[in-house]
């Protein structure tokens, strides 16, 4: 996993990093939970679709927002904290960064079934489960991690990608739409 | 739909901001993570009788002394330091072995301009090295006693030890192991008893005994008690040991002395240091001392020994002068040549600062740090305070 190592170490400090099994892997704690957690709420996305409004955005924000008092180490955490608080993040950052370029996809209309109650419950579950997989897990419990975590890297990659290139044409499109009405 | 359109502009920008966020932070911006890029290394000058410690600035690129101390005593009292867990204050242990003397621990701040403190403990005449463990607030410390000091309130609890002259304690996630030492109830033999420390009320749980016979069954010369280390998963301890001439690596479990492993060495007549895991675990780092080419000299390396076997790999740091008896023996170096890893796992770092000129030429007396990321192994020189300032 050496050329994990190297991959990785321009995104994350991979200091207080997990060993699994013996293994350590190729990211943090809290980025194991950003990375694994942000390949697994690519899933969900993809599978609920739960419809876009103000308020679940405002919960996904929450989400994001955590992060501040525990990445800067104002509250005292240990390493399961971390990996918790680095999943949270990811499925806000999924969610916020899924939106646009769901919209484009999909054309302007959502999805009209709202799958919220199941999407969260989902998400909830897979923040034991990624533990639990930590915890008891082996060797090559670390490489399915690893890799994982790299296919979230991917996907946040190209999800950034799509919304930098989506939302210079989202605000024209928004500027265009007022200047009419006026 | 220009409400919704509003909502992906916000949801969008929202995570792109947070992502890029989150990397920087994560990467290293100063205020996240500063302890992989600064070290604090122990340094003595004997002439001026300055002992103090220095902390290296890797990005400035700057050594600053942070704690000295002057004193008309030939031996002073050893500082070793460690950074606490968020990295804001520097804790410095000042022990003495001699009559009179209370041991000290001095809390610096790492930045700003906040004051020290100094939390005065029982005399001991023990040593203790880090790391030493801490756990939120509470700093624990094995001497001829077990300490727990707030680290906030400054409070400070002691157990005294019973059946043994000093303790010694080895943080291992949330378990602390103790080895205590010279322990008392045989005649001509010596003994130790390795267990866990409970953290809440200082009472130690006795895993096993080892004695001098015990080891001498084993082959086992010499044992580095000091530089026990745990090993992943928790499982037990290891440490450097001798099997008469050999370097040799002794594995202990839950229930005693495992086995014992003599590492693939270019020669007979090493001895190693205290041990340190590599981040994969794979490798485990130490300090190697050999006889040198000439008589009376001595090559210092860092030994890169491969756990699932191969051979060992020696980065040379410095060339060591070995001094008529008694200071001539090799062992006495153990104390004071460590090896430590950075928490990112891509430097190695070992320091000199505590050798005086019987034993080391001046200009060699500095901190060195080993680029791991480096396939002919790099190693930077950092001068001591005192010599940097000459």
């Amino acid at each position: 996993m050496d050329w994990m190592h190297q991959l990785f170490s321009y995104v994350c400090g991979q200091v207080n990093v997990w060993a699994v099994g013996g293994e350590a892997l190729p990211f943090c704690q809290r980025c194991t939970g950003l990375y694994v957690g942000g390949f697994y709420a690519v899933l969900l996305m993809a599978l609920f679709r739960p419809a876009p409004s103000l308020r679940l955005l405002a919960i996904h924000l929450v989400l994001l927002v955590q992060m501040v008092p525990f990445g800067y180490h104002l509250v005292a955490q240990g390493a399961i904290l971390r990996t918790v608080t680095g999943q949270l993040f990811a499925i806000g950052l999924v969610y916020c960064l899924f939106l646009n370029p769901l919209a484009k996809l999909k054309g302007e209309r959502p999805s009209l079934r709202n799958r919220s109650l199941p999407y969260a419950l989902a998400a909830l579950a897979g923040l034991p489960a990624l533990l639990l997989a930590i915890q008891f897990g082996g060797p090559i419990t670390a490489r399915v991690l690893a890799v994982l975590g790299l296919a979230g890297l991917a996907a946040y990659v190209v999800l950034a990608a799509a919304n930098l290139i989506t939302l210079p044409l989202l605000a024209w499109q928004m500027a265009r739409a007022r200047a009419s009405s006026q | 739909m220009r409400r919704r359109k509003l909502l992906y502009l916000l949801a969008s920008v929202s995570g792109l901001v947070g992502w890029l966020l989150f990397i920087l932070a994560c990467t290293g911006w100063p205020a996240w993570s500063p302890d992989s890029r600064k070290v604090l290394f122990p340094y003595f000058n004997p002439d001026s009788k300055d002992a103090g410690i220095a902390l290296y600035d890797h990005a400035a690129g700057t050594v600053t002394p942070v704690f000295h101390e002057v004193t008309a005593e030939s031996n002073p009292a050893l500082p070793f330091s460690q950074f606490s867990q968020d990295g804001k204050q520097i804790i410095v242990a000042l022990v003495s072995d001699h009559e009179g003397m209370p041991d000290e621990v001095l809390l610096l701040p790492a930045e700003g301009n906040k004051s020290v403190r100094r939390l005065v403990l029982p005399e001991s005449k023990q040593f203790c090295f880090p790391p030493f463990p801490q756990y939120g607030n509470d700093l624990f410390l094995g001497l001829s006693y077990v300490a727990r000091l707030n680290l906030k309130t400054g409070a400070i609890e002691t157990k005294e030890l019973s059946g043994g002259k000093g303790i010694h304690l080895i943080p291992d996630g949330e378990r602390v192991w103790y080895v205590m030492y010279d322990l008392e109830g045989r005649e001509n033999d010596n003994g130790f008893q390795i267990g866990e420390l409970s953290r809440n009320d200082l009472n130690l749980k006795s895993l096993f005994e080892v004695w001098d016979s015990d080891m001498h069954s084993r082959g086992i010369t010499h044992l580095n008690i000091l530089g026990l280390t745990p090993l992943p998963g928790g499982s037990g301890l290891v440490t450097s040991a001798r099997v008469g001439d050999d370097a040799a690596l002794v594995f202990f479990n839950r229930a005693g002395l495992d086995r014992v492993v003599k590492p693939q060495l270019p020669g007979k007549g090493y001895r190693l240091g205290k041990l340190a895991w590599s981040a994969d675990r794979k490798t485990i780092y130490t300090t190697a001392i050999a006889s040198g080419k000439k008589e009376g000299e001595a090559d210092f390396s860092v030994a890169e020994i491969p756990v699932n076997g191969g051979p060992v790999r020696l980065t040379w740091i410095a060339r060591l002068i070995l001094s008529p008896p008694p200071d001539n023996d090799p062992e006495n170096f153990d104390l004071f040549l460590q090896v430590s890893l950075s928490p990112d796992g891509h430097t190695l770092a070992t320091s000199t600062g505590f050798l005086d000129q019987k034993k080391l030429a001046k200009e060699d007396r500095a901190l060195y740090l080993i680029d791991l990321r480096d396939n002919g192994r790099k190693v930077t020189k950092q001068p001591s305070p005192q010599d940097s300032q000459e």
